[in-house]
């Protein structure tokens, strides 16, 4: 589903950093988007709720270590990472005309 | 040490999350492996912590482990002090006045009966200890969510009381306090029967069995 509201920052970067659609580990996005461990896993529980990322175990690439929860956009979180793409462009297209 | 401490507060993060978010606690222990080769350790613990006390309120299991623990160590332990202070310090509680046997006792009342009331003061001391006792085992019991256990040692402070009030009637004609302390007893008592079904309808197992 998604929110008629505006994102907060930090889920607009989670959007942006996982808007390739690559399942991501959790210490790989706190690195990528900059958020601390206590952001960014409340936002990822409940971005998973409102069905906008999925999550999944994934066996590592180095063997002998225990499979890592992966984090990906669902179609419905990847729309709004567009949408929220869009508008951004609209308004920097607005800001720069004179 | 730094890494110990790193470990009881991702630890104790996913204890805060609960049954509910098992997931999630197991992805942030598999996760703290990657923050210990990268060196950070303990900011990714304090994060997982602040993260974890964050969501408690937002669910009904957070919210009642947050009532427990304000119960037990709010109302249960100063309770308990309350009791065993009164014991050790006198009984200066179970008298008007709050001074004790001697203060209740008139000149001439004390070289009548003083040696006769004095003979009850290690019976009131024990049962008061008892009873103290009994609420710091409840204080605990609260936070492993033995209800069942709860509820005896509750009846057995409940009849410690009931033996007081009798006692404090009959003896020294004076039971308001203990009727007062009975009375809070029966009010801690119905919030506890109160939370255990509140347990109940979460259907959550006991601490212990959550690891497994």
């Amino acid at each position: 589903m998604i929110r008629n509201r505006r994102p907060s920052k930090q889920m607009i970067s989670l959007l942006v950093v996982l808007s390739d659609r690559q399942w991501r580990h959790g210490y790989d996005l706190m690195k990528a988007t900059g958020l601390l461990s206590g952001t960014l896993y409340p936002l990822l529980m409940r971005m998973t709720e409102q069905g906008l990322v999925e999550a999944e175990w994934r066996e590592p690439a180095q063997a002998g270590r225990p499979p890592r929860h992966a984090y990906r956009l669902t179609a419905n979180g990847y729309a709004l990472a567009q949408d929220i793409a869009l508008q951004d462009g609209a308004l920097a297209a607005k800001a720069v005309r004179p | 040490m730094m890494l110990a401490l790193s470990r009881a507060l991702v630890a104790l993060a996913c204890h805060c999350l609960g049954e509910g978010r098992r997931e999630w606690a197991q992805a942030m222990q598999v996760e703290f492996d990657a923050a210990i080769e990268d060196g950070r350790p303990l900011p990714f613990a304090i994060g997982c912590l602040w993260g974890a006390l964050r969501e408690l309120p937002l669910r009904e299991e957070g919210r009642f482990v947050l009532t427990n623990y304000t119960l037990a160590l709010g109302i249960m332990l100063p309770m308990a002090a309350v009791q065993i202070g009164c014991a050790v310090f006198s009984l200066p509680y179970l008298f008007a006045g709050h001074e004790g046997l001697r203060g209740t006792l008139a000149p001439g009342q004390a070289q009548l009966f003083g040696g006769a009331y004095r003979a009850a003061i290690p019976s009131l001391t024990l049962l008061l200890l008892l009873s103290g006792a009994g609420q710091l085992r409840i204080a605990w019991l609260m936070l492993e969510r033995d209800w069942s256990r709860v509820t005896s040692t509750g009846m057995a402070i409940l009849a410690a009381v009931a033996t007081l009030i009798l006692f404090m009637g009959s003896v020294f004609l004076d039971a308001g306090q203990t009727v007062t302390q009975g009375a809070v007893l029966a009010i801690e008592l119905a919030v506890l029967t109160g939370l255990s079904r509140w347990h109940a309808e979460l259907n959550l197992p006991p601490p212990e069995r959550q690891g497994a």
